[in-house]
């Protein structure tokens, strides 16, 4: 049986560092914690990070996988699981960011793309009840990029990264109900995706791919239900 | 103790505080800051501390979203797709 | 009868375990701002009341801190008695250490941490507050000027770094007006080895750590304590 040791505190504490880890990064920090990474790696990620969350489970911490909305990179974040009245006591960012933060997903969630634009973004000062000014603003986005909280694409556009949808999914969940859409093909949260014109159901942009490849030439809806002709119609 | 004492005497190198950081300033920046007064960029004071962090035993926070914030109650609306 | 007050334990494990649990959270959340976390608060948050069980809480969260996350609680003396820090106990090689990364703004600090420290260190363990700011001008930082990376710098050095820790600040009557007289904070102590400080500051300045008598004493001494 595999002991709890330096390397699983090496892990840990590189996870609080960055929050997130793609593959290559893992490997490479499993492979310094003296496991050999060539062979079977699945298996030990499996392990090893079990094994983490065994230790972390008591404090509401969890490494939990998930994809990349825009890519279908898979990350592993390092996620808090409960809302409670210790963890309100964090202070990485000032209760007054934390309010632009919720109005950020707000406009995020709600816009049927997932995506929101760089100045929309910044109009979102103006529905706080304290005032951000615009500079400071823009550098909290930036620190929310720098956290990898929030990714912006090559046109400006704010969109949330999979280290937000993986650690708020139950939180987007309870809260915007009437707004979030499931991917029809892996069940999860889709913010980001193709939609069907016929039955307006949502895939994630890797989801549907692996399905069309599958499919061949006459592609259809993936909705069991639907399944009408897909007419390569994508939603941003 | 008395000879350590006067091992401190016959010490022939003095610091100077504003030596010193002139060579801090010469070091990070390669020597491309010439003027004093420029001082270091922003990237080099994040260079610096980029190579001394190692050394301390500072510990890595803990940084979260969820739980960070109080839910809202947000009023229902129907999309209208 | 001290033994009574302080050696009183929750008598239900189960509440107990809670409490650690919660107390190791709290550390984690307090270490965020790097100020030393208050007895009084732990109480108040954490034990709400039971303030007769801090000590059997507070060795067991300790425990945990150390087995499952490699951080040393380290609970400070004088005038911050009662406060603790966290400091990271893992012994990591080089490339090991590069797996923990910092954002750029703590990086930043941490350079002007390290130069005011080298300073303190290499003057014989205390600088003057007026000459660490004339020599800080050869880095581009004015006491009295907003600093485009550090912003209101003078607060940061004698309020932010004081706060946490890592400076210590006296003020010394004998000079007209009284200024401040600079020292190692205990947080300073704890993280970084004079061993490390001198071989760092002898990089820069291009000496060997031989050349400073005073200096590799206290390494010595430094040491000869960590031995014992
Ligand atoms: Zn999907
Ligand atoms: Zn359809």
């Amino acid at each position: 049986m595999e002991v709890f040791g330096d390397g699983h505190r090496l892990f840990i504490q590189s996870m609080m560092s960055r929050g997130m880890m793609n593959i290559s990064e893992v490997k490479e920090v499993i492979s310094e914690c003296g496991l050999d990474v060539e062979t079977e790696f699945k298996d030990k990620v499996v392990k090893f990070v079990r094994l983490i969350n065994q230790h972390i489970g008591p404090i509401n911490l969890e490494i939990r996988k998930g994809l990349e909305e825009e890519n279908g990179q898979p990350y592993y974040i390092l996620a808090n699981t409960a809302e409670t009245s210790i963890s309100r006591l964090s202070s990485t960012y000032s209760p007054n960011e934390l309010e632009l933060f919720k109005k950020l997903i707000e406009s995020i969630v709600e816009n049927e793309d997932g995506k929101i634009g760089s100045l929309a973004a910044m109009n979102l000062t103006d529905k706080l009840e304290k005032k951000i000014g615009k500079e400071e603003a823009e550098n909290f986005f930036n620190r929310l990029e720098d956290d990898r909280w929030i990714r912006k694409n090559t046109n400006g556009k704010i969109s949330l990264s999979v280290r937000s949808i993986v650690e708020l999914d139950q939180y987007i969940k309870d809260v915007y109900p009437d707004y979030v859409k499931f991917c029809s093909l892996c069940t999860k949260l889709c913010l980001q995706g193709r939609g069907c014109e016929n039955c307006g159901a949502k895939f994630h942009i890797r989801c549907s791919n692996v399905f069309f490849n599958k499919q061949g030439s006459n592609k259809t809806c993936p909705e069991p239900n639907c399944r009408a002709p897909w007419g390569q119609v994508v939603i941003h | 103790g008395k000879k350590k004492a006067q091992a401190l005497k016959t010490d022939f190198l003095r610091f100077n505080a504003a030596d010193f950081c002139d060579k801090v300033r010469i070091k990070v920046s390669n020597g491309i800051s010439k003027k004093e007064n420029y001082g270091l960029s922003h990237d080099d004071w994040v260079k610096l501390g980029r190579t001394i962090t190692p050394f301390f035993r500072s510990t890595p926070v803990l940084n979260f979203m969820c739980g960070a914030f109080q839910r809202d109650v947000v009023p229902k609306k129907k999309r209208t797709v | 009868q001290t033994q009574g007050r302080f050696g009183v334990e929750i008598s239900d494990p189960v509440e107990k375990e809670k409490r650690v649990n919660e107390l190791v959270q709290y550390m984690l959340i307090m270490d965020q701002k790097k100020i030393p976390i208050k007895k009084r608060d732990i109480n108040r948050v954490i034990l709400k009341g039971q303030n007769r069980a801090f000590n059997g809480v507070m060795e067991e969260a300790a425990e945990k801190l150390l087995e499952v996350y490699g951080f040393k609680i380290i609970e400070l003396q004088d005038k911050l008695k009662d406060s603790y820090i966290l400091v990271n106990n893992l012994e990591l090689n080089e490339s090991q250490k590069k797996l923990i990364n910092t954002n750029q703004k703590d990086n930043a600090e941490m350079g002007l941490v390290f130069v005011i420290l080298g300073m303190i260190f290499m003057n014989q363990n205390v600088i003057h507050e007026d000459e660490m700011w004339h020599a800080l001008k050869k880095l581009g930082i004015f006491q009295d000027d907003l600093h485009s990376t550090f912003g209101n710098v003078k607060n940061l050095i004698m309020k932010e770094f004081v706060r946490k820790g890592y400076l210590r600040t006296e003020l010394n009557t004998s000079t007209d007006p009284p200024t401040n007289d600079i020292y190692w904070g205990q947080r300073a102590e704890h993280e970084i080895t004079k061993r490390n400080m001198l071989s760092m500051v002898c990089d820069i300045n291009e000496t060997q750590p031989s050349d400073w008598t005073y200096q590799m004493q206290l390494v010595m001494q430094e040491d000869q304590g960590s031995q014992q």
